[in-house]
């Protein structure tokens, strides 16, 4: 044995197996804790804040329908001086208004798509748009002109998820998921007998704001100019952009004028905001864990050093400098940390295919990648673990070699 | 490596003597010893003969006053300039030997990161001293005076200017401790080092050395 190797044998010499592989293992698990509890964090998030098409700073308020509304025919609409009255308000930075279509216009599916290929889908429909500035969509997708191209839409979100948790479940139909449904083009007739135009529509994205179908404002003021005969009427439904969309206070301006809002999207978004706070717990309470790890992980490696006190005395005694004596458990806590770290991705992994799995088969279409930043949080956390079990070590062996 | 001609104690006193009377020409008083001499330190137990060589050695700082290699104060050494001194200027063979039980007579003396003896040069030392038949033999198996003999071994295997022994016949009979006071004169001659022993009682085998009484 040369000289290096008797080192290692006197320092690792009273070395117990057993010890070692429970704080690797104790290591790993935290790691894994930790990294899980930043995975789901991420991924938990991404699924409750899935992008909504018009933001989640959007309000849309409308005006309560009474019955003087029946009897003079039409909902209440937002005049000249409300609107300014709305812009007035600090809490609003932008409003828009809903152009409804006056025109007829017709939907047919005609895609093949597993048990669904060769029936025929034809329903009329109710087109709505709001100014483009409002709707979270690339400037390239969200376009249209005349003679020119698909037209794109933003349907109510609820859709979807109502067929494919409800519907698609009971009648044994394929759940489609959001990205599939995306690729079906269709054709849409506007106008009526003579007069028609039949052109390509396509699903641009989804929204939990609006019950109605969005198009863009161009294409709108297109089928009003050219099929119908109607005059430009008053808004009926605004669309509103607030700093905090469930402040108090906003909400008891619309309650004392009498506006209506979609009051469960925004609990919903509360809901949302509450869920993160709890994930953001649960990866502190992660990182509690690691820590604790650290802990053990530090004392074993610190009462290995202790068991050889004499021979690290002794070393430093006979002429060996202090570097020379703890580089090795350094040596050694590096192994042992990438153990713990390798073993506590894969453990991770495995934890995010099943994630994914459970997902997919419940209809979500959303590709997952909270584990990578889950990965790097690790690493970060291992390379601090080991820098501190350094520190630890090294000050652990200068005070033995004494 | 450069030449250490003095160790100079300069009112140097352990603080755990602080209390005790103090009458030699050590503690708290003026001493110089020079390269190529040889010192033998007499005292009692408890007198702080083996603090005397751990000092200079850089093993205590719990110590009022100074200790000086030529005219640089030891306190401003650190434990890596101490580490690099004891691979080539001092040599030490410690009262309690400080061998390593789990490993061979051998290896504990290959193991000296000052060690320059081959395994031969090795055999032929331990022959002379009569533990040749012991070097592939753990510590621990062996008696108090071979273990002695070994340490020895390990001291004379590297280079040094100073060369301090503390108490180093204690577990041997006077014919052995005549063969190791040779070989230590021997090397300590070649290498014009200076030795520094300490004895309790009996300094018969010290004849050139000079006294120093604490």
């Amino acid at each position: 044995m040369n000289g290096n190797a008797l080192v290692k044998k006197l320092l690792f010499g009273k070395m117990q197996k057993g010890q070692l592989i429970l704080s690797v293992a104790g290591t790993a698990l935290g790691l894994f804790i930790m990294m899980t509890g930043v995975m789901m964090w991420q991924d938990v998030r991404r699924i409750l804040t899935e992008k909504d098409m018009l933001g989640d700073d959007y309000i849309v308020i409308s005006k309560k329908i009474s019955l003087l509304n029946t009897l003079s025919g039409g909902p209440g609409r937002f005049s000249e001086e409300e609107v300014t009255e709305l812009k007035a308000l600090k809490a609003i930075d932008d409003i828009g208004a809903f152009t409804p279509s006056k025109f007829k216009v017709s939907m047919e599916l005609s895609a093949d798509y597993g048990k669904m290929s060769g029936q025929l889908l034809k329903t009329d429909m109710f087109l709505e748009a709001v100014p483009d500035a409002f709707v979270d969509i690339e400037k390239e997708e969200w376009q249209w002109k005349p003679g020119n191209g698909t037209v794109p839409l933003v349907i109510p979100a609820d859709i979807i998820k109502q067929y494919n948790h409800a519907f698609a479940g009971s009648q044994n139909l394929p759940v489609i998921p959001e990205g599939m449904l995306k690729k079906v083009k269709f054709s849409m007739r506007i106008g009526e007998g003579e007069k028609t135009e039949i052109l390509e529509g396509r699903i641009a994205g989804f929204s939990n704001r609006i019950n109605s179908i969005l198009v863009p404002q161009s294409f709108l003021d297109y089928g009003n100019k050219n099929y119908s005969e109607g005059k430009v009427t008053r808004p009926s439904r605004l669309i509103l952009h607030a700093k905090d969309p469930t402040s108090p206070e906003l909400m008891q301006f619309f309650r004392n004028k009498g506006y209506e809002l979609n009051e469960e999207k925004l609990k919903a978004s509360r809901t949302n905001a509450l869920l993160q706070v709890i994930m953001l717990a649960v990866a502190m309470l992660g990182v509690f864990i690691v820590l604790l790890a650290l802990l053990g992980f530090i004392q074993y490696t610190q009462l290995l050093a202790y068991r050889s006190a004499y021979e690290i005395q002794t070393l430093h005694w006979i002429g060996y400098k202090t570097s020379d004596l703890h580089k090795p458990y350094t040596r050694f806590s590096v192994i042992n940390l990438a153990m713990a770290f390798v073993s506590g991705s894969l453990l991770l992994y495995a934890t995010h295919l099943k994630l994914s799995e459970e997902l997919v088969s419940r209809g979500f279409e959303i590709a997952l990648n909270g584990w990578k930043t889950a990965l790097i949080s690790g690493l970060i956390m291992a390379c601090l673990m080991f820098f501190i079990s350094f520190m630890a070590v090294k000050k652990q062996v200068e005070t033995l070699a004494r | 490596m450069p030449e250490i001609r003095l160790l100079h104690y300069y009112n140097a006193i352990p603080l755990p003597l602080l209390d005790t009377p103090i009458s030699g020409r050590v503690w708290n008083s003026n001493l110089v010893l020079f390269k190529g001499k040889h010192y033998v330190v007499k005292a009692e137990s408890g007198k702080g003969k083996t603090t005397f060589l751990n000092l200079a050695y850089g093993l205590r700082q719990d110590y009022r006053g100074d200790v000086f290699f030529n005219e640089s104060n030891i306190r401003n050494l650190k434990a890596n300039d101490f580490a690099q001194y004891r691979v080539n200027t001092f040599s030490y063979l410690f009262q309690d030997l400080r061998l390593f039980g789990d490993l061979t007579a051998l290896e504990n003396i290959l193991l000296n990161p000052g060690n320059t003896l081959t395994t031969g040069e090795i055999e032929f030392m331990a022959e002379k001293l009569g533990v040749a038949n012991r070097l592939d033999k753990t510590c621990k198996t062996l008696s108090l005076g071979q273990q002695q003999r070994i340490a020895l071994i390990r001291a004379l295997g590297q280079p040094f200017q100073w060369l301090f022994l503390d108490e180093p016949f204690s577990h041997l009979d006077d014919r052995n401790a005549g063969i190791a006071m040779s070989m230590i004169l021997e090397k300590a001659q070649a290498l014009e080092a200076g030795i520094v022993a300490t004895c309790l009682g009996d300094t018969s085998i010290y004849r050139d050395f000079e006294m120093i009484e604490l």
